[in-house]
């Protein structure tokens, strides 16, 4: 136990002392909120992934692969679409950004839509719907101390121990906002995907050539997906690569990201880094959830089997670098939601009613980020029945905001009415069926029920473009905007520095 | 004062990435693959699309940065 607390005390250590030597007072909110627009491809990439892969992945990757087979490698695939819409979208989200000051994913709505109160709806569709993650995340804690304890601690205790190094870490996050989040980033990045995909690849070697297990000793049925004639649906692979591809950019804490980078060349940069890493961590979880399938000890505790298998082989050392990785891991997506959340409150719910001055939206930003704190880490300190499948609920929920985010920068056509509506029905939508059907919605041929509100909330989005008329100033507005991701900043706010950081 | 000049992307890049988004997403590949599918070079089929699709998803996304700085785009 002293060997495996120790290696994450040490950790916290380095990181306390990284965020301690590298703060910087903030000029402005747009410094706080996004970092002033100053950070570069590699920080990029470390940061996109540490919000990215949280703590739980080991856990739930490996687990899923072990127990179900080659569709835990579905993780993978989404994200890595993922990184080709961002390539898709990078250059307007930035230029738009840039040239219109924007911090959140609600503000650039408002540019696109001109409606505050589509802002306010997306931004509590948002916030709300990452509480639940962020009460996983710190209950995963809970499992991550239980483990590293050796037995010696009981589950409620090393919850409590969880929550309370999450929540001395976020002293830091509110303190420096997004450019401590950025830095941290970097160092626990290095450790959770990079140290965390060396222990993995450790973990397949040992499987193979200690155990002697290879691919013909995993049951055939984890070789399949499921398709027609399945329980889940011949659609169901479908929908949750769909949804999944489509979901990343709802996440406040994700879609932040684009607006930290100093160019448009960082953000696709940071996507050429950030994908090969993603790609060989992934599928090193993914393997070491296959391979490790056939062992009796992972049968019982699919969930746990990170822990079970870097303990086996390696004894406490390897189990408290096992942690350490989770721990990593889980700050970084945390530290993300936190300080998205805070962002979001300040400049777009209040300050969308009532502008605010510098220190006001920083006032409200860091308490904001107490209160989400204080209150996640409460909430974790419970058995809340049915957690896992309210956060499910909340993902099927916040992908409604695919439809006016990825059509408004997309497609010029569009109103904030059909935005509103859309979203708001296909959230609707989504919420009755996950409630009613409990994600089993076998009438569906498999599709879940974000991808059938999804389905609807285009429907609306498409027909009111259409059947209500566009003014010709809001035509001229929208065409000016977008003509300025196009190289034609006339009579925009756009400087020959914004679009110096564009592709041509 | 001249201006740099810049060759437009690649056709190459919206095609693989519009491969990429058929390849993961067409369900009749997803049911082609069961549990009794057949093994190529030692390795089930289910392994080989659910473990290839991603490199080949990455790979577009390091050649269409690749495509970008070799065009001169920034």
């Amino acid at each position: 136990m002293i060997i495996t607390f120790g290696l994450v005390a040490l950790f916290c250590v380095v990181v306390i002392v990284i965020l301690q030597r590298a703060h910087i007072s903030d000029r402005s909110f747009t410094d706080y909120a996004v970092g002033g627009r100053s950070f570069g491809p590699v920080y990029q990439a470390m940061s996109f992934l540490n919000t990215w892969w949280p703590g739980a992945t080991f856990l739930s990757a490996t687990g899923f692969a072990a127990s179900a087979g080659v569709i835990g490698f579905y993780s993978a695939i989404y994200s890595l679409l993922t990184v080709v819409l961002m390539y898709l979208l990078a250059q307007r989200v930035w230029l738009w950004g840039k040239a219109y000051d924007l911090r959140t994913q609600p503000d650039l709505l408002v540019l696109r839509f001109r409606s505050r109160w589509l802002a306010v709806i997306t931004s509590v569709i948002g916030i709300v719907s990452s509480v639940p993650w962020l009460v996983l995340g710190f209950q995963s804690l809970g499992d991550l101390f239980e483990q590293l304890s050796l037995g010696k601690l009981g589950f409620t205790t090393a919850v409590l121990i969880g929550v309370a190094v999450m929540v001395i870490r976020q002293f830091w996050t509110i303190r420096m906002g997004m450019r401590g989040v950025i830095i941290s980033d970097l160092f626990q990045g290095i450790v959770a995907y990079i140290g965390g995909t060396l222990l993995l690849l450790g973990l397949v070697a040992w499987l193979v050539w200690g155990k002697g297990i290879t691919l013909g000793s995993v049951s055939a049925a984890h070789f399949g997906l499921p398709g027609l004639g399945s329980a889940q649906g011949p659609l169901y692979v479908f929908a949750i690569l769909f949804t999944g591809a489509l979901g990343g950019w709802c996440w406040p804490s994700i879609f932040i990201r684009l607006y930290t980078a100093d160019s448009v060349k960082t953000v696709l940069k940071a996507g050429a880094i950030g994908a090969p890493l993603s790609v060989i961590f992934a599928l090193a979880l993914g393997v070491l959830g296959l391979l490790a399938s056939p062992l009796p000890e992972i049968t019982a505790h699919p969930d746990m089997m990170w822990f079970t298998i870097a303990h086996l082989a390696g004894g406490p050392v390897l189990l408290g670098l096992a942690g350490v990785v989770v721990l990593a891991a889980t700050m970084g997506n945390v530290d993300g939601n936190i300080q998205a959340m805070g962002a979001q409150v300040s400049n777009d719910i209040v300050g969308g009613f009532k502008p605010l001055g510098y220190k006001s939206s920083m006032i409200i930003a860091k308490v904001s980020m107490a209160v989400v704190t204080v209150i996640s880490a409460w909430i974790s300190c419970y058995h809340v029945p049915h957690l896992f499948e309210l956060a499910i609920l909340a993902y099927q929920g916040i992908i409604q905001i695919a439809v006016p985010l990825y059509l408004g920068i997309f497609w010029k056509r569009g109103n904030a009415a059909g935005a509103i509506t859309g979203m708001v029905v296909g959230f609707i939508v989504a919420v009755c069926l996950q409630l009613g059907w409990l994600g089993s919605m076998t009438w569906a041929y498999g599709l879940t029920s974000g991808a059938v509100g999804i389905a609807v909330n285009l429907l609306i989005y498409v027909a009111a473009a259409y059947l209500i008329p566009m003014k010709a100033a809001e035509r001229a507005r929208v065409n000016a905007i977008f003509a300025a991701t196009d190289g034609d900043a006339a009579g925009l706010p756009v400087s020959d520095s914004v679009l110096a950081g564009a592709v041509k | 004062m001249t201006q740099k000049t810049v060759r437009p992307r690649s056709r190459l890049v919206p095609i693989w990435f519009a491969l990429d988004a058929i390849l993961a997403l067409l369900p009749p590949i997803h049911w082609a693959i069961t549990p009794h599918s057949p093994w190529i070079a030692d390795m089930p089929l289910g392994l080989i699309y659910m473990g290839g699709l991603p490199i080949i998803i990455a790979a577009s996304i390091v050649y269409a940065y690749w495509d970008d700085v070799s065009r001169g785009a920034f």
